[in-house]
């Protein structure tokens, strides 16, 4: 083909690809363009035609910034928002499909309508806790730790939670902040320990209530986890893993068979004191126990290993 | 998972468009939009960037009529294409009971429509899916581009490309002129009404 042929064709794709939106394919075919006719001696008004060819990369360049460094998620208008809660909640029971509708409100960047919607939640006992942690992580994501921390000491004024909620919540919190870097504190004014001792208790015949005996406060999905070990190879290591299963409590994961060393360290029993759970939209610490071990036999996997742990703590 | 009311005989279902960025996704649902107007039970909802890409998702409600005595409802989206959207792709995908698959004719899209092909069977696999049990179609989109001179793939390609295990329907389309929109999600709506009858025969 005819050079002039094929730099023409090169700077027609590069047009059609910027007018469907392919900005880094049209760069290219601008690109190409630009080099042949570099390569070629004898071209009439060659300096001026680069020079045009120069100006199209910078504005196509220009439209691949704007996009690339777009806001991520801008709050949107209230009936959209009104649509992601209504199609994005699709818990079955009546009783969760709020907070399922915030969660998907932050979930698609819509912070201060997710901290509406969860803030109206902290008034349901079954459902107080769940919408604080949210409302912690809303404020982690759009970096408002200032107003998260004042938030929390106001739940703590109000006694919006028991000692043992709260403290949880400081921990979740903290553990958050923490991992981030930010280094700020979150406190709880007066413990509750600290509390009881001011209160004469009366004498409490303690018994279960039956009903909920035995039953466990539900996990958040699990992507992964990363376990301190404490023993083995890589004593004194944050290791982290992929979750493979989850049932209620019991979490299951996927270890290759290169990582004998750490599964011989891993057996039924194993006690681990400090693990970090990382759920796709919260990290809480706690504690687990390993509760099975087992060699893939048979199919892709086999050779590696399944381990299951039962979370005792969080 | 759709939505059976046995009590007022309705059955609402989830269909997904997926595929690479700039692909046609938007332009199908639009072209649904102006012309099965008869169909269409709401407004289009579009969350686009500043240059029109699809920031979180389309949404298309459509009516089907009645079906065997139950009043049949659809809700059409899209999810955004471009590499960076992915966990909002995700979440759209939530609860899906039917994909169409756009794939981009333009050679120098091919790598793109196979890690959207890719990405979309992984998001499937965290839910708990198979993408060789979901009702699925793929529609070549932009075929008219050959006219024009562009180097696009051939069918047999793109279904070589993306098709081969799955061999699902496939139809070629031209998006913004309306060719093969109609047809793919025709094609769509049987299988995942099929599908959602089997479930739902199963479960009984």
């Amino acid at each position: 083909m005819n050079v002039a042929v094929k730099i023409k064709t090169l700077l027609q794709e590069a047009e059609l690809y910027r007018s469907q939106g392919l900005l880094n394919e049209s760069i290219g075919k601008y690109r190409a363009a630009a080099d042949l006719l570099k390569q070629v001696d004898k071209v009439k008004n060659r300096d001026a035609y680069l020079e045009v060819i120069d100006r199209k990369i910078r504005a196509v360049e220009k439209e691949l910034d704007a996009f690339l460094n777009a806001p991520a998620a801008p709050e949107m208008t209230a009936a959209v928002q009104d649509l992601i809660k209504e199609k994005f909640a699709f818990a079955k029971d009546a009783d969760s499909q709020p907070l399922e509708g915030a969660i998907a409100l932050a979930k698609f960047g819509q912070y201060g309508r997710a901290l509406e919607e969860f803030r109206s939640l902290l008034s349901k006992d079954s459902l107080k806790v769940a919408a604080a942690k949210n409302i912690i992580r809303c404020h982690i994501s759009r970096k408002s730790f200032d107003e998260g921390i004042e938030e929390f000491r106001r739940w703590d004024l109000e006694g919006l939670f028991s000692p043992q909620q709260l403290e949880n919540l400081r921990v979740f919190f903290q553990g958050l902040l923490d991992k981030r870097g930010i280094e700020k504190t979150v406190e709880i004014a007066q413990s509750g320990s600290e509390i009881l001792q001011e209160i004469e208790l009366p004498e409490l015949d303690l018994q279960l209530d039956q009903s909920t005996a035995g039953q466990e406060e539900e996990l958040l999905d699990i992507s992964s986890i990363g376990v301190l070990m404490e023993d083995g190879p890589q004593t004194g290591e944050r290791v982290e893993f992929d979750v493979s299963f989850q049932s209620g409590r019991e979490i299951s994961l996927l270890i290759l068979s290169r990582e004998k060393g750490m599964i011989e360290h891993l057996k039924v029993g194993t006690k681990l004191n400090d693990i970090e759970f990382y759920s796709p939209f919260a990290m809480f610490k706690g504690a687990g126990i390993v509760t099975s071990n087992t060699k893939i036999a048979t199919g892709p996997k086999r050779g590696d290993f399944s381990l299951d742990i039962k979370v005792t703590s969080t | 998972m759709a939505t059976i009311n046995l009590k007022n005989k309705e059955i609402e279902a989830k269909i997904v468009y997926y595929g690479p960025g700039r692909g046609g996704k938007t332009t199908n649902l639009e072209y649904i939009y102006k012309t099965y107007k008869k169909q269409v039970t709401g407004e289009m909802v579009s969350i686009t960037t500043e240059g029109d890409r699809t920031l979180f998702f389309d949404f298309l409600p459509i009516g089907l009529g009645k079906i065997r005595g139950f009043d049949v409802r659809v809700s059409l989206y899209t999810v955004p294409g471009q590499v960076q959207y992915s966990s909002t792709r995700k979440l759209v995908l939530k609860e899906v009971d039917g994909l169409v698959f756009v794939a981009d004719s333009l050679q120098v899209r091919r790598e793109k429509n196979m890690i959207s092909l890719k990405d979309m069977a992984q998001n499937l696999k965290d839910y708990g899916l198979n993408v060789f049990k979901v009702p699925l179609v793929f529609q070549y989109n932009k075929r008219d581009l050959a006219e024009e001179g562009f180097p696009i793939l051939t069918l047999e390609q793109m279904d070589k490309d993306l098709n081969r295990q799955l061999k699902v329907p496939s139809f070629p389309a031209s998006a913004l002129k309306g060719d093969g929109v109609g047809v793919t999600l025709k094609e769509c709506l049987k299988l995942t009404l099929k599908s959602l009858k089997n479930q739902f025969q199963k479960g009984s």
